[in-house]
């Protein structure tokens, strides 16, 4: 990884790393991470690099951890994708995150999310943070806001971003996670917005909170977030049980890409959706050039994203069921682990319809936590796409 | 030589203060152009150092806008207001001007104004050929 590397035509480069193609660099401004050729890294100044005597279709790390450093949460939720609760023994002591940590950064990684559980209920979280930065990765943090103080919100500022999870802007957010949690958050957004913080939202869609999202939007607008995730409903943890009675409607599916396109026509807050809803957007077919371009991707993960749990095991993402082995070993279970080929390699074994679909490249199939969870079948196609719901229609039809 | 290219741009990225973002899609850009959602075709712009806005800019059309001899780029909208107007930017307007986009600069520098939005430039990208001239 090298960094902080100026640039004579007025941007800069603050990180960049070798890839077969090219590398990858981290621009100032504009914000971005750039995929770039050979040739484009030799114009910034960078020396050849014997992985561009290689032909790799993997990248030599994730650009982005989502950590887990806790299972416990004071919340309990009902829809936890975590089973959040309790902390459990096997957490890993400060020390051991921070060799993970490091790891990571060695490995190449750009940034790392924490996230729990709670992660503010571990006492060294910030201290994990600003180890972060001290290795040069940029920590970012998902909080239910409970642990919240002004104080606290102050200290916040080692944080790239910090996104509070709140599942609709007002009482809704009670039919979705079975307790009144808006206080809280707004709470904790209202004393991170006071100490200019860059803070956003994460929100678990459900067909319960679907006809809330404008009111949140505007919520968000309101307070000055800098942007809203929203984030599918994933039947894992507390929420396996809980999926089919929760999970969008297909027709609110289906409805999703206009109305947050519309949304985003009227407000400054950027609204993102997570990987899992690329079949709900390519169910609209826009042009697969641009979007491959910039990375509207599916399923990104053992591609840009892996994920670690609170003992320290890493996979491709924080869904995910198994994992790869100890995450300290990341720079080496990222190529090696058959683990991250199943995702990587899915398109290649894509079923009908995925296989004859042109998205397929990028729309890689959906969420497979999504379909194995639902159809007890990894290469399953993603069950909530909308032309794999017709395809199966078809096929049922025609006996 | 043929000059650098950029294959790929994780735009939702800022490398100080990042959106979590990583694995997420943002409407920000699809709405002005992946669907053609944005008034029938409007144009917007991606941002990169004017070295890679030097290069060619990646264009991509969808048939209303080709039929209108009108591009659309690819783009990003920053909601900070870093440029509060095309005229108060040469160096963006000047690029605007290569580009012959096909969009007045009175339309880009009201839709700055009017959604106080960063406008910047992108490119060139892609494989894809330069559609500029068809």
């Amino acid at each position: 990884m090298h960094q902080h590397r100026g640039n004579p035509d007025g941007g800069s480069v603050l990180r960049a790393r070798y890839e077969s193609f090219g590398g990858i660099v981290c621009w100032t401004e504009p914000p971005a991470l750039l995929h770039v050729d050979r040739q484009f890294m030799r114009e910034l100044g960078y020396a050849e690099s014997p992985l561009w005597q290689q032909e790799s279709g993997v990248l030599s790390a994730p650009t982005e951890v989502h950590l887990s450093i806790t299972n416990n949460c004071p919340m309990h939720c009902r829809h936890c994708y975590m089973d959040s609760g309790s902390g459990a023994d096997s957490e890993l002591s400060t020390e051991a995150i921070k060799r993970t940590v490091r790891s990571m950064a060695d490995a190449g990684v750009f940034h790392v999310a924490l996230g729990g559980g709670e992660p503010f209920s571990r006492s060294d979280c910030l201290e994990i943070a600003r180890y972060c930065r001290e290795v040069g990765l940029v920590p970012n943090i998902t909080t239910n806001g409970f642990y919240m103080t002004e104080t606290l919100a102050r200290e916040c500022s080692v944080f790239g971003q910090v996104n509070v999870s709140m599942d609709a802007a007002t009482g809704p957010s009670q039919s979705v996670r079975g307790h009144e949690g808006f206080a809280v958050g707004d709470r904790a957004l209202r004393l991170l917005r006071g100490q200019d913080v860059s803070t956003g939202t994460n929100c678990v869609l459900t067909r319960y909170n679907y006809d809330h999202i404008p009111e949140l939007v505007e919520y968000a607008s309101g307070l000055g977030l800098s942007n809203i995730l929203f984030l599918r409903f994933k039947p894992s943890g507390r929420a396996l049980p809980l999926y089919g009675s929760n999970r969008l409607t297909p027709e609110q599916g289906r409805e999703l890409v206009p109305l947050l396109i519309g949304l985003a026509g009227k407000t400054k807050v950027r609204l993102h959706v997570d990987c899992s809803f690329a079949p709900l957007v390519y169910c609209h077919e826009p042009d697969p050039t641009p979007c491959s371009f910039l990375s509207f991707l599916g399923c990104v993960a053992g591609d840009v994203l892996a994920g670690v749990t609170p003992a320290g095991r890493l996979n491709a993402c924080s869904f995910c069921p198994d994992d790869a082995g100890p995450a300290e070993r990341i720079g080496e279970l990222w190529h090696a682990s058959p683990h991250f080929d199943r995702f990587r390699r899915w398109p290649d074994h894509a079923p009908e319809p995925c296989r004859s679909c042109r998205y397929l490249q990028i729309c890689r199939g959906g969420c497979h936590v999504v379909a194995e969870s639902v159809t007890d079948d990894f290469g399953a196609p993603d069950p909530e796409c909308p032309r794999v719901v017709s395809f199966a229609t078809e096929r049922s039809r025609n006996g | 030589m043929a000059e650098g290219r950029i294959l790929r741009v994780q735009l939702d990225y800022n490398p100080n203060s990042s959106s979590m973002s990583g694995a997420s899609l943002d409407f920000s850009w699809l709405l002005w152009f992946a669907l053609g959602a944005a008034g029938g075709g409007a144009v917007a712009f991606g941002a990169t150092r004017p070295a890679i806005a030097a290069l060619e800019t990646a264009s991509y059309d969808a048939g209303s806008l080709e039929r209108e001899r009108r591009l659309a780029l690819s783009f990003h909208v920053e909601k900070l207001k870093q440029f509060p107007g095309m005229a108060g930017e040469p160096g963006l307007a000047a690029e605007l001007r290569r580009i012959d986009s096909g969009l007045q600069l009175s339309d880009l520098a009201r839709m700055v104004e009017e959604q106080d939005v960063r406008v910047t430039m992108i490119g060139p990208a892609i494989d894809a050929p330069d559609r500029t001239e068809r």
